[in-house]
């Protein structure tokens, strides 16, 4: 697996890296059009939900564990908590839920 | 020092806190779910993105092939095409070319907002924000993989929730903000459910199944809901 972790490591950084560069070495002029900078600004947030649904409930023993300790770390990132707490916060709920179980 | 540089770290502050912060959380998960300290370092010194961190370390965990993790690697962050035009627009013209090789590395989510709100961006200014924002990066996935050798075992287990509940840091509080992106974000959690349930579907589908729901939910998106002029990020 860690194999696999450092081919992608250098992968993503050649290609983070040529995508951020590109535009600043071979200055353009024109703007892009509007579809395409919709499509490019939703991509992140698609991704964010294909990943996160349904992987999510199976990520814990229990289905209803995960729902649960995502609905407590929704209200806390609502909230506006920091998201480290929050994350070892939601470790720490699924850790004492799972006691029982 | 020059001036506009102390002004860049000065001024990116807020930016270091957040990264410290967030990379800490990245060296947690990457040692808790099994992978190399050093390579999640190597990660952060490399790449210095944020959701792609998480998300490529949560595709390597789940059995992606690499060809998949590098191509949704790539969709997500082709914004970044859009972001570095808008950002090198407002830099003097005439770079060296050394200056038009270094800049972009560092032009992270916070880094082009912070630049996006001036009107023209000195050299040293972006440096200087640069550097402080990498460094808070950087040393935080170093905190971040230290501290994992001091979770227990017995609560590694309850760990492998934790990307989730970074993504969903991430897609709330942009949700709540925009109708859009909620929508958006809706169509591609459905997309993805049914590419994972209908038996027909999951088999021919398979491994393609986050690229092409991101796909479809962007088109989707970027027909019937166009960001409007006023609603741009880029």
């Amino acid at each position: 697996m860690n194999r696999k972790f450092l081919l992608v490591i250098i992968g993503s950084a050649l290609i983070n890296y040529l995508l951020r560069a590109m535009p600043v070495i071979f200055k353009g002029k024109k703007e892009p059009s509007n579809f395409v900078k919709s499509f490019l600004e939703y991509i992140p947030y698609a991704a964010l939900g294909a990943l996160f649904f349904p992987d999510i409930l199976y990520s814990t023993k229990n289905i209803f564990i995960s729902i649960g300790a995502s609905i407590f770390a929704g209200i806390l990132i609502i909230k506006r908590q920091n998201m480290l707490l929050i994350v070892i916060g939601t470790i720490l709920f699924v850790f004492l839920t799972g006691l029982n179980v | 020092m020059n001036r506009n540089f102390k002004k860049g770290v000065k001024e990116a502050i807020p930016i270091f806190l957040g990264y410290y912060s967030i990379a800490m959380t990245f060296g947690i998960i990457a040692k808790t779910v099994g992978l190399s300290g050093v390579y999640a370092v190597l990660m952060s010194m490399t790449n210095f993105t944020g959701a792609t961190q998480f998300i490529a370390v949560n595709m390597v965990t789940g059995g992606a092939n690499i060809s998949n993790i590098l191509i949704t690697t790539f969709m997500i962050n082709a914004r970044y095409l859009l972001m570095s035009f808008s950002f090198s627009n407002k830099l003097p013209k005439n770079l060296n070319i050394k200056t038009k090789l270094m800049i972009p590395f560092g032009i992270s989510d916070e880094v082009f907002v912070l630049g996006m709100t001036k009107e023209k961006l000195d050299i040293n200014f972006v440096y200087g924000s640069q550097a402080i924002s990498y460094l808070g990066w950087v040393t935080g996935t170093i905190t971040g993989v230290l501290l994992a050798n001091f979770i227990p075992k017995s609560i590694s287990e309850a760990t492998t929730i934790a990307i989730y509940i970074m993504f969903l840091g991430l897609l709330l509080p942009v949700i709540k903000n925009s109708k859009k992106i909620a929508i958006v974000t809706g169509i591609a959690m459905i997309l993805s459910s049914l590419f994972y349930y209908i038996p027909i579907l999951n088999r021919i589908i398979g491994n393609w199944r986050i690229i092409i729901t991101i796909l479809i939910t962007s088109s989707i998106g970027a027909i019937l809901f166009p960001i409007e002029k006023s609603e741009e990020m880029l």
